[in-house]
């Protein structure tokens, strides 16, 4: 709106500064007296902030004639007021109102008339302390180690937002986990007091407050927490599984804790660290739930002792060693050979293929296939097994006449056959 | 009713004097663009840019500065005549509305200037044919149907009403008439300023040398009556100073006319030039498929030349033949040129003429304003083929059945295309589905979210219509003249939102802008398109909430908000003033000077009645009285003289004469021809089914030639993978083995299960198949295929066996995996996080309680390292909060003298949502700017997501300093996924690789697992970090495999093994020397002490 009605003022200021400058002096006036010399300000040393000041200026000259205009400013760190007065019998009485006083702190008084002028300063007191008094707290979370600590920071203001006096003592009470009370009495120094809040050993949530006798304030909260941990113990379910790669194994932790016997919080991260006897590694991470670490294992592929620990960044826990015996399969399977003549394919088929209780090996299982070749040569291929089979398909246009031995493993149970390709 | 009978009357007599075609093309522009455009232009590409113009006028006339798009660009970079009139029109009707009736004005006024443009080359009724032709014009119809082009059409209206009044000036030198043409010119320049200046080449050029050729042929009345026959050295010169007396007076004409033109075309967008002067385009051109050879890029063809030529390249030979016939030849001219312009990079003339101006301009802008030239003589084919001399061929050689077919033919065919392309977007989507924006509207307004800038994504040309109804400011923007960021300016990108289909040299501008985004305050992306989740995730963005639109708002945490006074470049007030003014002005003047025949006799009643020609004879009285000197007079008697001096050097000897010869001899040897005889009945019969049989055979053998190639075995393999990338699942299907193929709906359910970075968020880029076996019946085909993802680029290879059932071929179903997970039903408990914060309900700011600690952190090490020709800083960071932690970890060089050199982020090659006392790696890779080469040449237009631009330092840098800051968060802390079977064996060719399996214990399914690789030295300090996206996903229970080459020793370069690391932790937790079972050993050859493993991984289901 104001850009759509810019041209109209621009316009408008274009003429009414045209009409200014058609103004001519008259020559008729006298010429303007104008002060020089000394002015004395004259007021209160110091006031409460909020409260009207009477200021009087006078000339020290005495030359000044009644209603010779007079300034005064009122300088703060907040900026500038100026008011205006006439002369009257060499004085003039300025009236600061109340509204022109709320900022504390060191006011210059400039006082000017023509040439003349005067200086003073006038101190605006703070007034008392108001509701709320807010403890502001950081870090909002520190180590419950005894060492740790947090900064407790008050920053008091009077009705009018000024921070008040220098020297004011300030109650500080933190009440630490585990009913642990402490009291702070620090005073107010470069406009705020601070006081160092040191944690405890046992994790939990601090409350603190503050107070300037009766003004109060909210609570300001310090969450205490556990520290690094100390090493623990490891379990796992089932202890004994074959080594099938399917089956899932369950390791836990014992409670961890830290070194005053804090919980670690939920949520904290930790790995479990699986060293196979072969010399391969499973890193598993997982987090805490009610000071306990939980992951699931899949059962390797190669029977063996496998060592865990669970780990944090430095901190392991006590080794746990876990064994798994042979699998999937254990006893021979057969193996067949169809021939589709329609897509002229070779099919191997083997199975049934068990595991212990002759039931299925799982689904999905690995099965290795070695055709050794007329000439020597041999090929390595893998299927899956599939409801206790697993099929391998071959071009017989591939095929050279001849006979071929075929060996096939699925853990530690094994099947052979052979066929022979006609000229 | 007397007065309305008369009213009747009168109307009918004006009616009666318009050409009938011209008022029913009028009728019929109105009936049919005037209905479309409201269901069509949401559609188009431009409409929405030039509403968000709009809407910037609409809230501030006369700011020309917006801060909404980009970091703040100037309006005064395009010329506001349109877009100011759907602002005004704003106020009545909405912003929608304002650009409908904008665009169906232009539209109108292109009709009638068509109509009046043809008048000029050929006859009155062949221009009512041309206006009639106009409306279907299928090049008009795909500029306002399909490409939402306003200024275009609305420029077009006053240029081609301007030059019928230029022409009459130059003819005639009428004052009025110039002052007429010069305003229409202004308003022209005020629409689109690039419309006048080549509209002076290709329309008004040809009009100027119709005036002065008309002159030279026409004898002056006083002018000597001898004629001679030949030409000899006497007579030379009294003829040539003939011709050049009756050429002088138009050839000032045009002259005066020219200049002030320019004049015009200055002062109405003057601002518009002082910008471009000030500020000049210097950003690598956008690639425009109206550049490329349309031979190559055959798409590219259809859309700028074929499309917009339509039906009217079946006339193009008639075309050619009359507009070098006639007096029209000048405008054949120019569009010979225009056509060849059009054509792109089909040959290398356009380039050759346009030098620079090649790669910034547009070139199917040529193609348009050649179908416009071609009208009239359209017009004039169309007025041949219903009583002219080509109705009378076709009657006589083909009959009259052939005549009338060709007619309903071409009128049928004519009107059928304009339907077709005014519908093509419905037929096929050039935007996303339209998009609800009141949803985002209201996200942004809500708890000062528009204190910071926002992105989105996949949002087509609609981004455009978001920001006109928000007064937040985007990062990005739809007009990419006004980029000013350099790291948009000096890519090809057009936009950000769509960086995946246009030119991303390298990994893009997008991912700088999302590495970085606290240098923009860029806090929300609102993404419409999942391809760019992977890219949002892994540079630390998480997923806040979806709205009821469905738009996913992504946010980074911990960017500053924007400063409360925003830089602007400010230009005078006076420019302002002019840019809200003139231009308005000039449009109605304009329309003041087309609707003259309106209000002109009143007006001159009414001022003779109120004295006002009185009073201006009076003021030229006074004038003449009080001036000494009479220019006018002065000029008029001077060129009395000059005129005296030609006319007397034009005498010739009376003897001198002969009669008038027609100079064109070939004309009369071509009207000597053998004219072919009027066939016989029967004839035409024959004729007829021999055209209908030509057009069949041509048809069959199209279609046979198709079929065989489709039943090829490689191009079944290559149009199934087509088909699964278009997820055209049943064709798909259909392409599968019918002997052998599982049900569909198992097929189906077997695609379903394969999910991951490639098969759900890549996009196919191209797929190679090779032949590798051979029987009758039976081939083995490889596919290689590429697949790009916001990510990284993946070749995979593919090894397909096809059986041949029936004489066609079939691809053999792939085995599946048939694994199953060993429990049935299981539970996975969990920890959940929420930011509950302690404030009230309230308006108010977020106040300090509100405000969530930041956890401690601290970085274990940091060294600067060179590996591949770029700096990276590498290092390990740990969490020792209590909380988890969003972490952002930048890292700044300085030179020997402190100063700054650069500073960038960790982007991917971290995990940015960490647990308490968990340790991620990272590594700032110091990146330039994208597609700036080191040699300072634009990059190659191609989407390469992982190519990298290394900074260019000028110094080497002498330390660095490595800061990382954290965030409570709640989101993206899922670590489900362990690493087994790690085994690490060195290849054949001595180097490293790392093997392992991922398995998924959690609930979710890692939709794309990230592993990260931390290289150790000796005193366990990071060396090197390297990261790797697995590209299928982890189902629960399930487990993949998965290798990696580790980066050789020898390839890391570390430049300072210690820089300054500042962190929030007051005092360091832990020890980097203790032992850490994570960390493996690695072989001493490696040249690593030990490596660790760690990963993370995106959910498609969020979490």
């Amino acid at each position: 709106m104001v850009n759509r009605h810019s041209g109209i003022l621009f316009l408008l200021s274009l003429i009414l500064i045209s009409l200014l400058g058609c103004r001519t002096a008259d020559p008729s006036e006298p010429p303007e007296f104008i002060l020089t010399g000394e002015l004395i300000v004259d007021g209160p040393e110091s006031v409460s902030v909020g409260q009207a000041v009477e200021i009087i200026v006078e000339d020290t000259s005495a030359s000044a004639p009644d209603g010779t205009p007079v300034f005064l400013s009122l300088m703060g760190s907040y900026g500038a007021n100026m008011l205006r007065a006439e002369f009257e019998n060499n004085k003039a009485w300025f009236y600061v109102p109340p509204e022109l006083t709320t900022r504390s702190g060191a006011t210059t008084l400039i006082a000017t008339s023509g040439e003349a002028g005067g200086k003073a300063q006038l101190i605006f007191r703070p007034d008392e302390p108001v509701e709320p008094i807010t403890p502001l707290v950081g870090s909002r979370s520190i180590i419950a180690d005894a060492d740790h600590w947090a900064m407790a920071v008050v920053i008091p203001f009077d009705r009018f937002g000024n921070p008040i006096a220098t020297g004011t003592p300030v109650d500080i009470r933190s009440l630490h986990p585990g009913n642990n009370l402490r009291t702070y009495r620090p005073e107010t120094e470069h406009l705020l007091v601070w006081e160092r809040i040191y944690s405890g050993t046992k994790a939990g949530r601090t409350v603190i407050a503050a107070n300037i006798e009766d003004v109060h304030g909210p609570e300001g909260i310090l969450l205490e927490i556990p520290g690094w941990p100390v090493p623990y113990t490891l379990s796992a379910d089932p202890p004994n599984l074959p080594a099938d790669r399917f089956q899932l194994v369950t390791l836990r932790s014992s409670i961890i804790v830290d070194q005053y016997d804090n919980m670690m919080p939920d949520g904290t991260q930790v790995s479990f660290v699986v060293t196979g006897p072969t010399g391969e590694t499973r890193i598993l991470p997982t987090i805490t739930i009610d000071g306990i670490a939980e992951t699931i294992m899949q059962a390797p592929r190669t029977a063996g002792a496998y060592t865990i620990h669970g780990v944090t960044f430095g901190i392991e826990s006590e080794p746990l060693i876990l064994t798994f015996s042979e699998g999937p399969a254990i006893e021979p399977f057969p193996v067949k050979i169809t021939i589709d003549n329609l897509d002229r394919e070779l099919d191997i088929l083997a199975g049934p293929i068990t595991a212990d209780l002759d039931q299925y090996v799982p689904d999905g299982t690995q099965v290795s296939f070695t055709i050794n070749a007329p000439d020597g040569t041999s090929i390595e291929q893998t299927a899956q097994s599939d409801a206790g089979y697993a099929t391998l398909p071959l071009r017989l246009a591939k095929l050279a006449a001849g006979r071929y031995t075929v060996t096939v493993m699925a853990g530690s149970g094994t099947g052979t056959t052979h066929f022979i390709v006609p000229e | 009713m007397n007065r309305f009978y008369q009213i009747q009357v009168k109307l009918g007599e004006f009616v009666a004097k318009q050409n009938p075609h011209l008022l029913i093309a009028l009728i019929i522009s109105l009936a049919y663009h005037g209905v479309l455009i409201p269901y069509t232009y949401s559609r188009t590409y431009d409409a929405f840019v030039h509403i968000f113009f709009g809407s910037h006028y609409a809230q501030s006339w006369f700011d020309p500065w917006s801060p909404r798009w980009y970091t703040g660009f100037t309006l005064t970079s395009y010329p506001p005549g349109s877009q100011q009139t759907i602002a005004l029109l704003s106020n009545f009707v909405g912003l929608g509305y304002g650009f409908v009736i904008a665009q169906t004005f232009a539209l109108l006024m292109c009709t009638i200037g068509i109509y009046r443009f043809s008048k000029l080359w050929v006859r009155e009724e062949a221009a009512g044919y041309a206006a009639l032709l106009f409306v279907f014009s299928s090049s008009i119809t795909e500029t306002v149907h399909v490409f939402g082009q306003l200024p275009t059409t609305f420029s077009l209206g006053f240029l081609l009403n301007a030059i019928p009044f230029a022409y009459r000036w130059m003819r005639d030198g009428n004052w009025s008439i110039l002052l007429a043409a010069w305003i229409m010119n202004a308003a022209t320049t005020a629409g689109h300023h690039v419309t006048t200046l080549f509209g002076a080449v290709f329309f008004v050029a040809p009009v100027m040398a119709l005036a002065i050729l008309e002159k030279l042929r026409q004898p002056l009345p006083d002018e000597p009556e001898e004629r001679p026959t030949q030409v000899t050295k006497d007579n030379l010169k009294p003829l040539i100073m003939r011709r050049v007396r009756r050429i002088t007076p138009v050839t000032a004409r045009t002259g005066l006319y020219g200049v002030g033109m320019i004049i015009v075309l200055v002062i109405v967008v003057l601002p518009y030039w002082l910008w471009s002067r000030a500020d000049p385009i210097t950003q690598i051109s956008i690639p425009h498929a109206s550049r490329d050879s349309f031979l190559e890029n055959t798409a590219a063809g259809l859309v700028f030349w074929v499309v917009p030529y339509g039906v009217s390249l079946l006339i193009l030979p008639y075309v050619v033949y009359k507009g070098f016939t006639t007096k029209a030849w000048p405008l054949m001219l120019s569009w010979c040129l225009l056509f060849v312009l059009g054509t792109g990079g089909t040959t290398p003339i356009p380039r050759f003429l346009l030098r620079g101006a090649f790669d910034i301009l547009t070139l199917d802008r040529f193609t348009f304003w050649a179908t416009i030239i071609l009208l009239p003589f359209a017009g004039e084919f169309v007025s041949s083929l219903r009583h002219g001399r080509f109705a009378n061929y076709l009657q006589a050689q083909f009959g009259s059945f052939t005549w009338r077919t060709v007619q309903i033919g071409l009128v049928v065919s004519y009107v059928t295309a304009s339907v077709l392309i005014a519908n093509l977007t419905q037929f096929r989507r050039f935007q996303p589905p339209p998009i609800d924006i009141d949803p985002i509207v209201s996200f942004m307004e809500k708890d000062q979210h528009w204190r910071w800038r926002y992105l989105t994504l996949g949002f087509g040309d609609q981004v455009a219509w978001l920001s006109a109804n928000m007064d937040a400011n985007m990062i990005d923007g739809n007009y990419h003249s006004a980029r000013r960021l350099p790291e948009l300016t000096t890519t090809p990108v057009e936009r950000l939102e769509g960086a995946k289909y246009s030119g991303i040299p390298g990994i893009g501008s997008l991912q700088q802008f999302l590495a970085v985004p606290d240098k923009y305050n860029l806090k929300f992306v609102f993404s419409n398109d999942p391809f760019y989740d992977p890219l949002l995730y892994f540079s630390g963005w998480h997923r806040l909430q979806r709205l009821e639109n469905g738009i996913m708002v992504w946010e980074k945490g911990d960017i500053p908000p924007l400063p409360e006074v925003l830089p602007r470049k400010d230009i005078p007030n006076y420019q302002k003033i002019m840019w809200g003014t003139i231009p308005m002005f000039a449009l109605f003047l304009g329309m003041g000077v087309m609707t003259s025949a309106l209000w002109f006799d009143p007006l001159f009643y009414l001022c003779r009645f109120l004295g006002v020609f009185r009073l201006w004879g009076w003021v030229q009285h006074l004038w003449l009285r009080i001036t000494p000197i009479r220019p006018v007079l002065l000029a008029a008697k001077y060129w009395h003289l000059l005129d005296q001096k030609l006319r007397d050097w034009s005498k010739l000897s009376e003897s001198d004469s002969s009669p008038v010869v027609a100079w064109q001899a070939w004309w009369e040897w071509f009207e000597n021809l053998p004219k072919p005889r009027p066939a016989l009945p029967s004839a035409h019969q024959v004729r007829f089914a021999l055209l209908l049989s030509i057009m069949l055979v041509s048809a069959g053998s199209g279609v046979y030639f198709y079929q065989q190639w489709v039943r090829d075995p490689i191009h079944l393999v290559e149009t199934y993978y087509d088909d699964l990338d278009f997820r055209r699942l049943e064709e798909a299907y259909k392409r599968i083995d019918p002997a052998s193929r599982p049900s569909y709906e198992q097929y189906l359910l077997e695609l379903s299960v394969t999910n991951g970075l490639v098969a759900s968020y890549g996009k196919l880029d191209s797929v190679i198949v090779t032949l590798i076996e051979q029987e009758e019946n039976f081939v083995v085909v490889e596919a290689e295929t590429v697949f790009v993802t916001a990510l990284d680029y993946y070749v995979t290879t593919q090894i397909h066996e096809l059986v041949k059932r029936d004489g066609a071929w079939f691809i053999m179903p792939d085995s599946v995996d048939v694994t199953i997970p060993p429990d049935q039903f299981y539970r996975r408990s969990g920890v959940d996080w929420y930011a509950a914060g302690r404030r009230r309900i309230t308006t108010e700011t977020t106040t300090f309680g509100d405000v969530l600690d930041r956890p401690e952190i601290q970085i274990l090490s940091a060294r600067l390292v060179w590996v591949d020709g770029r700096y990276s800083v590498v290092g390990e960071l740990l969490n020792t909060d209590a909380d988890p932690a969003d972490i952002t970890v930048a890292a700044y060089l300085y030179d020997e003298e402190g100063t700054e050199i650069v500073w960038y982020n960790a982007q991917q090659a971290m995990i940015h949502k960490i647990l308490p006392k968990e340790v991620t790696p990272f590594r700032v890779d110091f990146e330039g700017v994208a597609g700036l080469t080191l040699a300072g040449e634009p990059a190659p237009v191609v989407f390469e997501p992982d190519a990298f631009y290394p900074i260019d330092l000028e110094t080497a840098p002498f330390r660095f300093e490595v800061y990382g800051r954290a965030l409570v968060t709640p989101y993206d802390l899922s670590r489900h996924v362990s690493i087994q079977n790690i085994a690490i064996r060195e290849t054949a060719e001595q180097q490293f690789e790392l093997s392992g399996e991922l398995h998924n214990t959690g609930t979710a399914e890692a939709t794309i697992p990230h592993l990260l690789l931390t290289y150790y030295d000796e005193n366990n300090h990071v060396v090197w970090v390297d990261d790797f996206y697995i590209e299928n996903s982890v189902r629960p229970q399930r487990t993949i495999p998965f290798t990696v080459q580790l980066t050789p020793r020898n390839e890391v370069e570390t430049l300072i093994d210690q820089g300054d690391a500042y962190a929030n932790i007051l005092q360091e937790d832990v020890n980097l020397s203790a032992d850490w079972l994570e960390r493996i050993p690695l072989p001493e050859g490696s040249g690593y002490s030990s490596v660790r493993l760690s990963v993370h991984y995106f959910s498609g289901s969020g979490g």
